[in-house]
């Protein structure tokens, strides 16, 4: 059911990978299949631009990232600990435990060609994904065990992996009943335990770092778009983050001020933080992605350095979709 | 002649009130009714936010699922019941059942807060609604968990929002306090119903409990624009 395997991740692996989304689909209600089937590492330090479409699922993936929205299959791993519930179809040696898969085995006629043990497994694995076969309720003690081994050994809860994660909207999504300074400290002050003192001083070289130091008393609406997202940018990074999502951060913005945010995110990508992007702003994909993605019908398209992406595209939908945005 | 008439019920209505001491017992049913309606609001705002909150907790979480339609029952029972029977229930059956002793007061703080709950959290809910969910994901992103989240940043917004229709439940809890007789508490309607009763004369009384009604309401009213031009500060540019 997904091109992405497991080879034993989850048996202490050390990776440098923030971001693990593996064989991610997400459905809405029965109907409306948006994700199907979207893997991808993000390792420390890169900066991975996604661009895509309108409706082809951008913000629906970097929402799964998060766990703003929950896949409806596949994994998510955030700096090496499991965010989802654990996925049978991507771990073969459960899916081998299964009372389901025995059957199979017991049932399986060998063909006229002699098949080895080994290619039988593959075969028979590959039908239990493709037909979604696996019925927790009905897959035995031994299946079970190893699921909850797997889950006990390596979830994290959400909320203490969100702490890492920042993200950044296209509607900014600043408190609009606190100050800016609040809005900035609140998380830190909760989370993290930090004085009030330690937090208002980390938000004020933050926010005297953008240039918007005298805003600090100021309220939301009291604010531009080009504001209120600088200031959105600050209360991510106040938490310290090793990662941070954009989705599309400059759309909702008037035309003369999506400079300004871009340029705040410049900087960021200069002094090393990991970033992954969705935008539609082509020239700052060329400049600071280190990899772009073109999302295109729920799935990855196409996946390549930006020289080579927007250079030599392969995939046609890439190019027709390039010869219309640029 | 009929101004006559008006001067005997006025005379006898101002000795009973002045000089047989009842203004006592209107101070005194005065301070129950707005005991009461204050002190049940309270309850209610408290009660009916943990109630709201519950009911728009999104996704499929069993134990959820059952704490909502715990809410239900409590919301569609509140409000299918006329208050009356709620008060008596209250104070014949329910605490008795469950070896309360408390004043007839203090039944009626309890039952007008369990009774504001239901509507409050109707209010709430809506109030809640109303806030753009990207400020909870915001805070989710963030790290808060919900109850932080909807504490610190989804119920103030909606607080803010909902604030006359609170100011509107706080009038019908005043004004709902006149059946607390039922039970045996004295309240600013009772008081004049004893003064009536003390000499047979009910028109004088009657028509100045009607005037301190009005005039509590048009001051509650007067307190609520205030609190609602604070809390709007936010807004300003
Ligand atoms: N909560 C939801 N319920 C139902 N359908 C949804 C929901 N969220 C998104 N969709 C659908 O999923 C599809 C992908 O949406 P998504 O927002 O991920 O696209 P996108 O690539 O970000 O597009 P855009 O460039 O317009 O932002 C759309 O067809 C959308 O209608
Ligand atoms: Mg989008």
């Amino acid at each position: 059911m997904t091109s992405a395997e497991s080879n034993n991740l989850y048996a202490a692996s050390h990776s440098d990978d923030i971001i693990n989304a593996k064989g991610i689909y997400k459905n809405f209600g029965e109907n409306v299949k948006v994700l199907k089937g979207i893997s991808c590492e993000i390792k420390r330090g890169e900066r991975v631009v996604i661009i895509g479409p309108s409706g082809s699922g951008k913000s629906t993936f970097l929402r799964c990232l998060n766990l703003l929205e929950e896949p409806t299959y596949g994994e998510v791993w955030l700096e090496d600990k499991l965010v989802t519930p654990v996925d049978p179809y991507l771990h073969k040696d459960v899916i081998e435990l299964s009372k389901t898969y025995c059957k199979l085995r017991n049932e399986y006629k060998p063909g006229i060609i002699g098949e080895s043990e080994e290619e039988i497994k593959e075969k028979i694995i590959a039908d239990i994904k493709k037909r979604d076969l696996l019925h927790e309720k009905h897959e035995g003690k031994a299946y079970k065990a190893l699921m909850k081994k797997i889950y006990d050994e390596n979830y994290i809860n959400i909320n203490l992996a969100r702490q890492k994660v920042g993200m950044v909207f296209q509607q900014f999504n600043l408190f609009e009943n606190l100050t800016v300074m609040d809005n900035i400290t609140l998380a830190p002050m909760k989370l993290l335990k930090m004085s009030k003192e330690d937090a208002v001083k980390k938000a004020t070289d933050l926010l005297t770092r953008i240039g918007l130091a005298d805003k600090a008393n100021a309220y939301p609406v009291q604010l531009s778009g080009g504001q209120k997202q600088r200031i959105a940018i600050v209360r991510a990074l106040a938490m310290d983050p090793d990662v941070l999502l954009f989705d599309e951060p400059t759309s909702a913005l008037d035309p003369e001020m999506v400079g300004e945010v871009l340029d705040v995110m410049k900087e960021l990508a200069e002094s090393g933080m990991t970033m992954v992007v969705v935008t539609h702003e082509m020239g700052f994909a060329r400049e600071v992605a280190s990899r772009v993605l073109f999302i295109d019908e729920g799935v990855i398209m196409e996946e390549n350095t930006p020289d080579k992406f927007f250079g030599d595209p392969q995939n046609p939908r890439l190019r027709d979709f390039l010869s219309k945005v640029l | 002649m009929s101004q006559n008439i008006w001067e005997i019920k006025w005379t006898k209505f101002w000795t009973s009130f002045i000089e047989r001491g009842a203004y006592h017992k209107v101070i005194e049913g005065l301070e129950h009714t707005v005991i009461i309606a204050v002190a049940g609001l309270m309850i209610g705002i408290l009660l009916g936010t943990l109630i709201a909150v519950i009911k728009v907790v999104p996704g499929k979480n069993p134990v959820m699922g059952f704490l909502k339609k715990i809410c239900n029952l409590y919301v569609n029972f509140f409000r299918g019941t006329p208050m009356v029977v709620q008060l008596l229930l209250g104070y014949y059956v329910l605490f008795p059942l469950i070896g309360i002793k408390m004043s007839s007061l203090m039944v009626c703080v309890v039952i007008f807060g369990m009774n504001s709950a239901a509507y409050v959290s109707e209010i709430m809910r809506g109030g809640l609604l109303s806030v753009n969910f990207g400020q909870t994901e915001a805070g989710r992103a963030l790290g808060l968990s919900y109850p932080v989240t909807m504490m610190r940043i989804v119920v103030p917004q909606a607080v803010k929002n909902i604030l006359p229709t609170l100011g509107n439940e706080f009038i019908t809890l005043i004004k709902e306090t006149s059946i607390v007789s039922f039970v045996g508490a004295i309240d600013l309607c009772q008081a004049f119903r004893n003064i009536g009763a003390s000499n047979y004369e009910f028109m004088v009384p009657y028509l100045v409990m009607a005037v301190i009604y009005i005039v509590l309401v048009l001051f509650i009213t007067y307190l609520i624009k205030i609190t609602e031009r604070r809390l709007r500060a936010s807004d300003k540019r």
